[in-house]
């Protein structure tokens, strides 16, 4: 329910904003029938969507309100004509209370919207009656006044679950409650003083402030993409890449094996040689995750073996497990319960006093303790696996070494690329995440040449790619081996492709040229597809994008039948880009699953494996304490803890976490808006551009109701840069403006760069200058 | 001028006086007198303002001075109705035992009345500067005496009369000061609204020192004024003695004198290129004469004695509850933590740790909870955040019309450097209660003479707008919040 609420806080916060905008413009005469087709469709349609499950009282509400829509705009067009109707419609439909009324599915606030058309349409008739020369949207603030205060007043009861009488209880502060109240009763007062006003003979003063909309500041100089922007590129590229590359990962980790089951080599027995007192076991887990063993210590005078533990779980792979132990012993017996097979690569017995012991017997499991000296102080993310690692790191080792594949939640195509990075440095944390390092530091010559082409200057340019650079998000996922950032690199590839067509569109070149760059977003989006699905998210958006900058061209140029044979090749194109083009990079991309399961061939694969990820992800829901919902995304709220090591001997920390750079996503907000209005007043066609694409990366996540994280907003974070460079460059003093962004973004990539890259850091500097939100627990 | 001048010294004195004889009256009469007697009386007087400008008003000889003098009546009636519904050990701070035994203000007050002398150690609250318990003890004199009370409980209990007189002539200063800054009918009538009906100068009446120190920092801004426009002998004495009592009463009222340093340097700077500095020099040699022993006798005292450090604050220590260093700088002094702003109006003491929200939150209910219908405390609060913001807005305006009127840059200036000495001293002592708005209720005076010139003059219609509809607002639902308390 809050998800539903604040999306139509910010959808009719946006609405309203443009209106105010755009009633100033002269040439505004209500909104258009595909307007509001697209009004209803995303305050009608989605926040009935939105909502996990759905009852019959949902759906009466719902074709309840679309009765009283027709009925309040008939009546309105009666009174205010077609313009006024139109203008009616469209804040019908962005007035809270029915969406709240269809969202409850609640019969007393469908009353209610009936109720509120009826007293607005009574006043109306009551202005055009006693107030003749008053223009409505006289009365336009005080309108919004009182929808906001209806908003707030739900809010909180809705958002709570409490009735209105419990709100008002002496215990329970309604902040928003009495917030919405005395925004309606306000809106009532300046309601009535504005009408005594106008009969006292004072003109209804307007309380728009009327502005000529002037078109949007193109660039003065269109500049050729020179050596410049070359240079530019090599330098921020390089930069990047030694940052990303610093510390990346261990070059070594332990590589030896031996296989256990509780089936057969089910005891590893240790002897130390003299009774010892040891603090803990080290084991890193190979292959297979999940391993549970029991944990025992021999007593010499009774002959008998006593059991420490008999539930130790060894969770990760490719990573220490530390197993504390405090016992003074000579034997540790440690035996795996599971049948299932796993690998261990190497053993550490580590006595009180931090030392590392070697077993008397040690040569009995010789590839347990054939690596000692891969043992760190301190297992920190440079030595193990982190996060999702234990699967596509994992996954991609399967991949290269013909295994049985474990991770298929997702298509297989990145964890193929990432093998590609074992392959060249061995199963080691630098191996694993040398791909995800190698394609982040690519995405930053493609940001440079996108915002170039968006703007053809090359402060702008240089400014979307060193915010890129300062974005901690994408440094986190440029150094951990997921495959976030390889779809990420692929769906900017797609905007972009997408961007050059709508621009040869424009300038209105041949068909052979628009397709070079379909073809190269269809090989793209395929790509991106392969890789995990939010790639469709993105062809979504390219498609909408497509649409409309197809459907410009054939009207500007004499409609659609004029184009008939033009529209034809363009469709064959589309055609073979986007449909057969993915598909069989989609289908190719299971050709290792049909080498390591035989049963089926890799087309059959392609498609009995998406029936499953789309069953996992339907209903992959778990509790986890990193998960964030998409509204949380925006202002940065919950960070996603990679690894967190604790170096206390020091009073230090090592910690990777995944969130934004917290000025570009709070520029971005605004920015957002600001391109909303170059696009909606001032016709901006970049800024539509980006806004469409904006949505369609973060429009999909207001649907989904599995467990999701801040990282799934780096999407959205890729046009939000994309976004702050339009804005800066429609901005008077951009140049100004674009040093004070990069500088700022600089300072706070340098400040937070312990917390997103996992160097060590003091623990009272991370506590006391990087913890700014209670949310932002870095420990 | 000078008449006007007068006048106020005859208002302060004659609201002094009528403070006390409320109290003594009400203590001749506890008997007879009720608590909801008293909040009936109260509601009586602000209804009786009310209707007298609706009267006015209906007769057409409404004007912004009668509105400003009704504002202020209504003030001293909230004032006092509040000193004398809440006994000095409700919403108290740091009173401890009402026994000579104890080590909080009330020992101290009593140490004064029956042993005849200052405390014999600087532990717990000893260390503060003795001004307040002094006047307190004598005021408590004065008034048991014409009693005939032997409960020590009263004898601590008349000594928040001196708290509640300050209280109200703060009020009445913070009209001269508006007359300095010349603000204009309806901007002094704003910001007189906020002042007159600012719960912390309600919640101050109580046995501490707080509202007396904030009682001389106003004194001293309106008299640093004053010098810098005639720096006379007149003006000259009456700020040494400001500041000598005032330190006298708390250290932190030197924290203004940096400002009153800056502004002394600024006049003898131009005094100097006149050629006229010499008698200027003279009688700030003769101001440091006078306010320095007498702000810092204590401190030379005590440093003495017990070797107490100039500037000494009682530390809490870290496994305090009242710990708040735990918390991130941006979190207690950048980011406000919305859960908390939106989840209730009153202070979370042991929890709460954004100085902003605290400051906020405990300029109008303290660090207490009321049991009154909830929507008046959110309506107090909603509007109060709102007026606080705009005062930030104002503040930082001024700074940027610097060029066209230096005064009121120079009043920001005043809130700046206040605003930093609170974070070093939050910085320096981590804790709950040390963001507690007690200690900063001079700011309001400044912030709202900010909020009413600035905002109304340099403001749009709508932020104006939001501007009255606020002070109406947060005036009216802190009167019925401290009628129905």
């Amino acid at each position: 329910m809050i998800s539903v609420f604040i999306y139509m806080g910010i959808a009719c916060f946006i609405f309203f904003f443009l209106f105010r905008k755009k009633l100033n413009s002269s040439s505004f005469n209500g909104y258009s029938l595909f307007e509001l087709s697209v009004f209803y469709l995303l305050m009608r349609i989605c926040p009935l969507f939105m909502l996990e499950e759905r009852s019959m009282m949902n759906y009466i509400a719902f074709a309840t309100d679309i009765i009283l829509i027709a009925a309040a705009v008939t009546a309105f067009g009666k009174l205010c004509g077609v313009a006024g109707r139109k203008t009616a419609a469209a804040l019908c439909l962005f007035s809270p209370l029915p969406v709240i009324s269809i969202v409850c599915g609640n019969a007393v606030y469908t009353l209610a919207v009936f109720i509120v058309i009826t007293a607005i349409l009574a006043f109306i008739c009551f202005i055009k009656k006693k107030f003749r020369k008053v223009p409505l949207r006289t009365f336009l603030n005080e309108y919004i006044l009182f929808t906001a205060g209806g908003y707030f007043m739900l809010l909180d009861k809705e958002c709570l679950s409490l009735s209105f009488m419990e709100l008002v209880a002496a215990d329970k502060f309604p902040v928003f409650t009495v917030l919405g109240l005395a925004a309606m009763v306000l809106s009532c007062v300046f309601t009535a003083i504005k009408l005594i006003g106008v009969r006292k003979g004072r003109t209804a003063e307007e309380s728009i402030v009327k502005e000529a909309c002037t078109e949007s500041r193109e660039p003065l100089v269109h500049e050729s993409f020179g050596r410049k922007n070359c240079l530019h590129i090599i330098i921020l590229t390089a930069v990047y890449a030694a940052a990303v590359f610093f510390r990346l990962g261990s070059f070594e980790a332990p590589q030896s094996s031996m296989k256990f089951s509780s089936v057969g080599n089910s005891e590893i027995v240790l002897d130390l040689g003299e009774y010892v007192s040891i603090s803990k076991l080290d084991i890193f887990l190979g292959s297979n995750n999940n391993a549970k063993i029991a944990l025992s210590a021999y007593n010499e005078v009774d002959r008998e073996w006593i059991l420490i533990d008999t539930d130790v779980a060894l969770k990760s792979v490719f990573s220490w497990n530390e197993v504390p132990m405090s016992w003074n012993l000579r034997y540790i017996g440690i035996v795996f319960t599971e049948p299932k097979e796993y690998f261990i690569n190497e053993i550490v017995v580590v006595d009180k006093e931090g030392n590392v012991l070697t077993p008397i017997n040690s040569l009995d499991y010789p590839e347990l303790f054939d690596e000692q000296e891969k043992y760190p102080e301190h297992a920190t993310y440079y030595y193990r696996t982190m996060f999702d690692e234990v699967y596509h790191g994992r996954t991609a080792y399967e991949f290269y070494n013909d295994l049985p594949i474990y991770e298929n939640t997702h298509p297989p195509l990145g964890k193929t690329l990432i093998s590609l990075g074992i392959a060249s440095f061995g199963m080691t944390p630098f191996g694993w995440r040398f791909v995800s390092a190698v394609f982040g530091t690519l995405m930053v010559p493609v940001m440079y040449i996108f915002a170039w082409k968006l703007s053809r200057r090359s402060e702008t340019a240089f400014l979307g790619a060193a915010l890129f650079c300062t974005e901690f998000m994408h440094f986190t996922l440029s150094r951990i081996a997921t495959i976030d950032i390889i779809v990420a690199l692929f769906i900017l590839l797609m905007f972009f492709f997408m961007y050059c067509f709508t621009e040869e569109i424009k300038a209105d070149r041949k068909l052979p040229k628009q397709s070079v760059w379909l073809l190269l977003c269809g090989i793209s989006t395929a790509l991106a597809v392969a890789t995990k699905w939010t790639g469709i998210y993105a062809a979504a958006g390219i498609a909408v994008i497509f649409f409309v900058a197809v459907a410009e061209r054939c009207v500007n140029d004499g409609g659609f039948r004029k184009n008939i044979s033009y529209l034809s090749k363009l469709f064959g194109v589309c055609v073979v880009s986007f449909i057969l083009i993915p598909a069989v990079v989609y289908s190719l991309s299971y050709l290792q699953f049909s080498e390591v399961y035989t049963d089926k061939n890799f087309v059959e694969h392609a498609i009995s494996n998406s029936v499953n990820m789309l069953n996992y992800h339907s209903d992959a829901k778990a509790e986890h304490p990193y998960q964030s919902e998409w509204y949380e995304w925006l202002v940065d709220r919950v960070p996603l803890l990679d690894a967190v090591t604790a170096v206390p001997e020091r009073g230090s920390i090592s910690t990777v976490a995944t969130f934004g750079n917290p000025l570009i996503l709070i520029c971005g907000l605004a920015s957002f808006l600001h391109n909303f209005w170059l696009w909606r007043c001032k016709g901006c066609t970049k800024a539509r551009f980006l806004v469409i694409a904006y949505l369609s990366m973060l429009m999909p996540w207001l649907f989904i109701h599995r467990t999701v994280f801040i990282y799934q907003y780096f999407g959205c974070i890729m046009i939000i840069i994309l976004m702050i460079c339009n804005s800066v460059m429609n901005l008077k003093k951009s140049k100004m403006a674009g040093i004070i962004l990069i500088c700022l973004s600089l300072q706070l990539f340098i400040m937070f760069f312990p917390v997103i890259s996992g160097i060590e850091a003091n623990r009272g500097y991370v506590q006391q200058y990087l913890e700014w939100l209670p949310t932002w627990v870095f420990e | 001028m000078n008449r006007i001048h007068e006048k106020k010294y005859i208002q302060c004195i004659l609201v002094s006086m009528a403070v006390i004889a409320a109290y003594t009256l009400w203590s001749l009469f506890k008997n007879f007198i009720s608590v909801p007697m008293i909040k009936a009386i109260m509601a009586e007087l602000i209804v009786f303002a009310a209707a007298y400008l609706i009267r006015c008003g209906i007769k057409k000889q409404f004007t912004a001075d009668t509105a400003i003098k009704a504002v202020i009546f209504a003030g001293i009636v909230m004032r006092i109705g509040y000193m004398l519904y809440t006994p000095c050990n409700v919403r108290s701070h740091d009173m401890w035992e009402i026994s000579t035994q104890g080590h909080g203000h009330a020992a101290y007050i009593l140490g004064l009345l029956q042993n005849n002398s200052l405390p014999q150690s600087n532990e717990i609250q000893f260390y503060q500067q003795p001004f307040f318990y002094i006047v307190g003890s004598v005021a408590s004199k004065l008034i048991n005496m014409i009693t005939s009370s032997d409960d020590v409980f009263y004898f601590v209990d008349a000594a928040k009369t001196v708290s509640c007189a300050a209280s109200c002539m703060v009020l009445i200063i913070a009209g001269s000061i508006c007359d300095t800054f010349k603000l204009k009918d309806t901007e002094k009538l704003a910001a007189m609204l906020i002042v007159a009906f600012q719960p912390c100068f309600f919640l101050s009446i109580r046995v501490t020192p707080d509202i007396l120190c904030t009682f001389f920092m106003t004194l001293a801004l309106l008299f640093t004024f004053r010098w810098h426009a005639s720096p006379d002998w007149k003006n000259t004495l009456i700020l040494a003695f400001v500041y000598g009592f005032g330190v006298m009463t708390k250290i932190s009222v030197a924290v203004l004198a940096f400002f009153t340093a800056v502004v002394f340097a600024v006049k003898l700077v131009q005094l100097i290129k006149e050629k006229k500095a010499l008698p200027v020099i003279f009688r700030l040699a003769v101001f440091g004469i006078i306010s320095l022993p007498l702000g810092l006798w204590y401190n030379v005292r005590n440093y003495i004695l017990f070797s107490q450090k100039f500037g000494y604050v009682l530390e809490l220590g870290e496994k305090s509850k009242l710990y708040v260093g735990n918390h991130s700088l941006f979190q207690r002094f950048v980011i406000p933590d919305f859960n908390n702003i939106l989840s209730s109006p009153y202070d979370y003491v042991w929890d709460d740790y954004n100085l902003f929200v605290y400051s906020v939150k405990s300029s109008l209910f303290g660090e207490f909870e009321f049991e009154v219908p909830s929507f008046i405390p959110i309506i107090l609060y909603i509007s109060a955040m709102v007026l606080s913001v705009l005062a930030v807005i104002a503040a930082v305006s001024a700074l940027k019309h610097f060029t066209e009127d230096k005064m009121t840059a120079a009043l920001s200036a005043v809130c700046a450097v206040f605003l930093v000495s609170v974070v070093i001293f939050n910085l320096r002592y981590p804790y709950g209660c040390s963001m507690d708005f007690r200690y900063s209720t001079f700011l309001i005076i400044p912030f709202a003479i900010l909020l009413a010139k600035q905002l109304m003059r340099y403001g749009s219609k709508i932020t104006k707008n939001m501007l009255y509809m606020c002070i109406a607002m947060f005036s009216c639902s802190s009167c019925l919040m401290y009628i129905l308390a």
